[in-house]
């Protein structure tokens, strides 16, 4: 069981996407293995930002103790890009005197005044990691003792721009993300956004079947402006910080929930990774094959369904794959009964070389 | 834990601010000339200098915390004009690769062989500050041996020019001026850490004494003065911080509650 410096607990989770209102929807599809058949084609219009952060944020919320002195990180790839978007439409038409944009920042003043939250508050913002880098900030803030609970919410939409971006890159699928896949033909985007609290718990009364993040590692590969490090040295540097900081030996993970976007870098990134760091071969999954890739908002979402893997036992299939291209790898491809996990490990990667890696722990009261 | 944070140096493309007796640059107009954008050659040659004191070693598990309020927005101007012209046949994978607020940090840790942890913050007007703040506590917490702390913002000419006439104080015709950069890229950044750490520069002056300093809230709708904060906080030493932009206010307020 984690140690008692350890004792902070994710309290509260909450994902929204178009297709899944809760994190119940989408882990029960999750499960299944299955991208359901009316959520085929992704929805064309971007999700509202604002409705989208407000909807997050709502479940969260009742269960701030401390609001004057919690805390909230935003996690954003791109902010209210459908807000640049429109801005840069009026630009070329000369029609912004007088105006900006609503920067990330502002996003973040925004809900944290609705929120009458008074604690830091900040945006965290390193490309498809922000997620995880924001939680990893948030678990900082409190084992540092500056606060002792933070709100993080992570969200992206997807717009023409980011759209007509990777598909100049020639990253877009043109048919469904299917992440390790031997037929895989690159990334599906979705918009999301995801929240959850994150508090210090009380030395004598440690938390009811919570989960906690025990460790933690960000590394970069210094290497190329998008594409991943083949060797993989970043997340390998990333996972052993980790692991050793939260002092779980490798063959005490017993899944990992990868990033898994689809393209054939970052899949033989995490091939590598996984090959030369775990010997015993976890139980490896992914999400975006269910509900694309959600940017910022990725790592979040991720980790937030991994702490129901970590409750349940059950670790669902990597959606969309049905090929394996790596055979060698436990990469799960059907349900599979429920069984005891004790670690979990949630790795995110992101442009520019940035990863990030967090290690999970199921928090049991003795 | 209370490690104090000692500066080791600074830097900016101010070359009227930075301070000279460490010998250091600033960006040069050579690095113009290269294929990537001028601003982020300037911030990379100017980080390069920064960083040429410190031991290889040292380097590698350094970290890079940034701060920044407009972020790509010069770059995803960049890229929607060539998504939106001939019909858009031509969107820029060149231009798209650039469209995130992380970007510069990334070219960052490129330039100066940094595999350490790489943060980007962006907090209003005090976004460099809190970058500041949480380099310090990344070291202090023994996550990072030394950390390059600071804030980038790259000026489009259409960003300043959003800005209503009324808000532009005298600091926004200086940030125009096209010597500091010709794509107004305004860089600050500081290398912090322990003192006398082995394979670092001598340390310049302590760091966390002097970010308890105070406050001086000016006006929430100044906002070409983002970096000028760090600038005015690195030149007096121990002098006091500046802050300004409602979430500045607020980060920084709890910040020095502490």
């Amino acid at each position: 069981m984690p140690k008692p410096d350890h004792a902070m607990e994710i309290v509260a989770g909450a994902v929204v996407t178009p297709e899944f209102p809760s994190i119940n929807a989408l882990w029960n599809i999750w499960q299944t293995g299955h991208r359901p058949q009316h959520h085929a084609t992704p929805p064309p219009a971007a999700p509202n930002w604002h409705h989208l952060l407000a909807s997050t944020l709502l479940p969260i919320l009742g269960h701030v103790r401390d609001s004057p002195h919690c805390a909230l990180i935003l996690a954003t790839a791109k902010g209210n890009i459908a807000n640049i978007e429109e801005w840069m439409a009026n630009l070329r038409q000369g029609k912004n005197a007088g105006q900006l944009p609503e920067l990330m920042s502002d996003s973040l003043n925004i809900v944290g005044r609705e929120l009458g939250l008074g604690g830091p508050c900040y945006v965290v913002s390193t490309a498809c990691t922000s997620g995880l880098t924001a939680l990893i900030e948030a678990r900082e803030l409190i084992a540092s003792g500056v606060v002792s609970e933070v709100i993080v919410v992570a969200a992206d939409t997807i717009t023409g721009f980011t759209r007509d971006g990777f598909k100049s890159l020639k990253a877009l699928t043109q048919t469904t993300c299917r992440p390790f896949d031997k037929n895989r033909d690159g990334l599906a985007l979705g918009s999301a956004a995801a929240a959850c609290l994150l508090r210090r718990c009380a030395p004598c009364t440690p938390p009811l079947r919570t989960v906690s993040v025990i460790g933690w590692g960000i590394a970069a590969d210094a290497m190329h402006r998008t594409a991943p490090d083949r060797a993989a040295g970043g997340l390998i540097r990333a996972i052993r910080n980790a692991m050793s900081m939260a002092g779980v030996d490798p063959q005490a993970i017993d899944a990992v929930v990868l990033h898994g976007t689809g393209t054939r870098y970052n899949d033989q990134m995490e091939a590598t990774a996984m090959r030369e760091l775990f010997a015993h071969r976890p139980a490896l999954t992914g999400l975006k094959g269910l509900i694309g890739h959600t940017l910022g908002a990725a790592g979040l979402i991720e980790t937030l369904l991994a702490g129901q893997c970590l409750t349940t036992g059950i670790v669902p299939p990597m959606v969309g794959l049905q090929h394996t291209e790596y055979p060698d790898l436990n990469l799960v491809m059907q349900p599979g009964p429920a069984r005891p996990i004790k670690y979990l490990l949630k790795t995110a990667s992101g442009f520019g070389g940035l990863n990030a890696a967090v290690i999970l722990a199921h928090t049991v009261s003795q | 834990m209370n490690i104090p944070v000692y500066l080791y140096a600074w830097i900016s493309l101010d070359t009227s601010r930075t301070p000279q007796v460490l010998g250091w640059g600033s960006g040069s107009w050579q690095a113009v000339e290269r294929p990537t954008t001028k601003a982020a050659n300037l911030a990379c040659d100017a980080a390069q200098a920064l960083m040429a004191g410190v031991a290889p070693t040292l380097r590698d598990g350094s970290g890079l915390f940034i701060g920044t309020t407009t972020g790509s927005l010069h770059d995803d101007i960049i890229f929607d004009n060539s998504r939106t012209t001939d019909g858009g046949q031509y969107p820029s994978p060149n231009a798209f690769r650039r469209t995130l607020p992380s970007t510069i940090a990334t070219e960052l840790t490129m330039d100066l062989g940094l595999h350490g942890p790489v943060v980007v913050y962006a907090a209003g007007a005090a976004s460099a500050v809190v970058a500041c703040v949480r380099g310090a506590e990344y070291i202090r917490r023994g996550m990072v041996p030394l950390a390059i702390v600071g804030g980038i913002e790259v000026w489009n000419e259409a960003i300043p020019g959003g800005i209503a006439p009324a808000h532009v104080s005298a600091d926004a015709a200086i940030t125009a001026q096209p010597q500091v950069s010709p794509e107004r890229c305004q860089m600050v950044l500081a290398c912090i850490g322990p003192a006398e750490l082995p394979g670092a520069p001598r340390p310049m002056s302590e760091f966390t004494q002097a970010r308890l300093g105070g406050s001086n809230i000016h006006s929430p709708t100044t906002v070409n003065c983002r970096l000028q904060p760090l600038v005015d906080f690195l030149v007096a030493g121990q002098g006091q911080l500046v802050v300004d932009g409602a979430v500045g206010i607020k980060a920084w307020l709890e910040l020095q509650r502490r």
